[in-house]
């Protein structure tokens, strides 16, 4: 993991740019990464249910400031535009985004990284709540990944009735297909998704052999990165984003 | 039950709707699924206000899903829309699960005694 110095150079651009997406259609995506030529390792970042917020632009730079080209990609894009929450409130009554396209909308990002010059060739993908699930899902359903880091995804394991034609098939049952090595981080307080689901989605990547690393944290639920909510516990955090950092270095590279 | 301010926080939705023997308050048109639970949407007609001033309803997103603001692991989010207009059409709020079901009981309760009375008022009219 980076070891800052106080006598280190260090400087990044953060902006919002136009990328690819799913169909051949163009998304607004936010895009952090250092200065300099590199090579960086890249992350895909996925953003949570309740948006396109402040918190996914935040985390994006925080990758930068760790040596990654991080992009956050506007999964929301085809709702339009307006406030994150509005847009999020917008998305929930909806039903959500499909699978499909979500998984469309990353592999295009993931393509974009990969295609700078500045890229080490190696993109890991990350993503929290709604997000995290959606993480395993590209990490199942496309190559390329080189990590992935699910952190408290709900519905990996779904039941019959809560399949539909946006949601077809449960991710668990894509397990065999899982592209990459895999870190989970959990609360054991969750509800969404239990420690229980939590055993079974481990119980089928040992069935299939998968590389994975799963953290259950104690007196913790769900959220519990999220500084600016209830559901925030400051030591599984700190602990938390540092398996994040060792996991991605060991299987993307020292970033920048 | 007109009045009545006791609390029926510990019984369920359910209960409470059968308890009135009406369906005038709920009548779901979809229940979709989001980042952890249900959604469900009904068809609503009134009018809301927001940071514009006031617009026309045309539909209620009921979700049980992790609030953004409330200090809670888990909430009712209740969304009031106009879904032919922009996002900003909205009217949010998200209660305890707990205070969510006061809230059911209190529209039940209000709704019987506003037409109780007018009930009441018809009778008393016709004889």
């Amino acid at each position: 993991m980076r070891n800052y110095r106080t006598d280190m150079y260090e400087g990044m651009i953060a902006e919002t740019v136009t990328v690819p997406g799913q169909n051949g259609r163009v998304i607004n995506a936010y895009f952090a990464r250092p200065l300099g030529s590199g090579p960086f390792p890249g992350v895909v970042l996925i953003h949570h249910a309740p948006g396109w917020d402040e918190w996914y632009r935040e985390t994006t730079r925080k990758f930068a400031h760790h040596g990654y080209l991080a992009i956050s990609p506007n999964i929301y894009y085809q709702f339009g535009h307006g406030a994150p929450e509005d847009i999020a409130a917008k998305v929930r009554a909806a039903g959500g985004v499909p699978d499909d396209d979500v998984v469309g909308d990353i592999a295009e990002s993931l393509g974009y990284l990969k295609s700078l010059p500045q890229s080490n060739g190696k993109v890991g993908v990350f993503g929290t709540c709604s997000g995290g699930r959606q993480v395993f899902l590209v990490a199942c359903r496309t190559k390329g990944f080189d990590a992935a880091v699910d952190c408290w995804g709900g519905r990996v394991v779904m039941s019959q009735q809560e399949l539909t034609p946006k949601y077809p098939v449960a991710p668990i049952d894509y397990t065999k297909d899982l592209s990459c090595p895999l870190l989970g981080l959990f609360g054991e307080e969750d509800q969404f998704p239990t420690p229980q689901q939590v055993a079974q989605h481990e119980q089928e990547l040992k069935k299939y052999g998968k590389t994975y690393e799963f953290h259950m944290y104690p007196k913790a639920g769900h959220g519990f990165f999220y500084y600016d909510r209830s559901g925030y516990r400051q030591e599984q955090a700190v602990d938390g984003w540092n398996k994040v950092f060792t996991f991605f270095e060991k299987y993307l590279g020292a970033p920048g | 039950m007109a009045g009545t301010r006791c609390s029926h926080s510990s019984r369920n939705i359910s209960e409470l709707l059968v308890e009135h023997g009406k369906t005038f308050l709920v009548r779901l048109t979809e229940v979709k699924l989001m980042c952890t639970g249900i959604v469900e949407n009904t068809r609503v007609s009134g009018s809301g206000r927001g940071p514009e001033g006031w617009f026309p309803l045309n539909q209620a997103s009921v979700s049980y899903d992790h609030p953004d603001h409330t200090p809670s692991e888990r909430a009712v989010i209740i969304d009031f829309l106009n879904v032919t207009a922009g996002p900003e059409s909205r009217v949010a709020v998200e209660l305890t699960p707990e205070s969510a079901k006061n809230l059911v009981h209190a529209i039940l309760a209000s709704l019987s005694r506003g037409e109780g009375s007018e009930a009441r008022a018809r009778d008393k009219s016709s004889q």
